[in-house]
């Protein structure tokens, strides 16, 4: 018995009846193979970030689950044969459950850094280096730290 | 020493900090601060990650990417 997390993508032009469906398709299946549903979001439709198969956005959601390993192909298998999933991804869960969902807002460590906010950010060595200037950059003008003045003696 | 500007400070993992022992593929908040604005992975040596968790980011990023959560590459150059 391991724990996983199932994430997949579907197709939202069809109507959200058969989003659901195919939602609780999922569902269904790990049950019935013994598995046991622990968590299950709906992040609903979104933005892909770049498009696939003609579509730009995509329904999403995903499930946490324990499960044993036989359910992994059978999933898969379900996820080919089916239409309207558009990409899947299942993979070990490592998280807490205790922690709320990420889906995109969360913030291990907040600090008010964001990048679109154009603060310093680094934009690879041919683009130009650093944005906005290196985030740690040291002073300009050295200040009176009392290490610095006995090595100048020295 | 002292030359200004040359001496070197000591970085730590932010994560390691943090005491964050899972990075979330779908945090997309958090992730894009380690993509270049063409959508590279920021190298170790500019994030000041420790080598574990710059795996777990390396890796969270791919999975994101793979789940149209993150670009592979800008929609600029594309």
């Amino acid at each position: 018995m391991r724990r996983y997390e199932t994430t997949f993508i579907v197709n939202p032009q069809v109507d959200d009846a058969a989003i659901d469906r195919q939602v609780n398709a999922v569902i269904d299946l790990i049950k019935n193979n013994g598995g046991q549903i622990l968590r299950e979001t709906r992040w609903g439709t979104r933005r892909m970030a770049y498009p696939i198969a003609g579509l730009t956005q995509g329904f999403y959601a995903s499930i946490v689950f324990d499960g044993e390993n036989q359910v992994l192909p059978v999933l898969e298998r379900h996820y080919q044969l089916e239409e309207p999933y558009i990409r899947y991804l299942t993979v070990r869960f490592e998280g807490s459950l205790e922690q709320p969902e990420t889906v995109g807002q969360h913030d291990a460590f907040e600090a008010g850094e964001s990048r679109e906010g154009g603060g310093p950010g680094y934009r690879g060595r041919r683009e130009g280096g650093w944005r906005g200037g290196r985030p740690e950059a040291p002073p300009r003008a050295p200040e009176n730290v009392p290490g610095d003045k006995q090595e100048e003696e020295l | 020493m002292a030359e200004y500007g040359f001496r070197k400070r000591k970085k730590v993992c932010r994560f390691c900090e943090a005491h964050v022992d899972y990075i979330d593929y779908k945090d997309e908040r958090l992730l894009r601060r380690y993509v270049t604005d063409r959508g590279k992975i920021v190298p170790r040596r500019i994030s000041g990650n420790c080598a574990l968790h710059q795996r777990g980011v390396t890796n969270a990023i791919k999975r994101a990417r793979h789940m149209a959560i993150l670009a592979f590459q800008s929609d600029s150059i594309r």
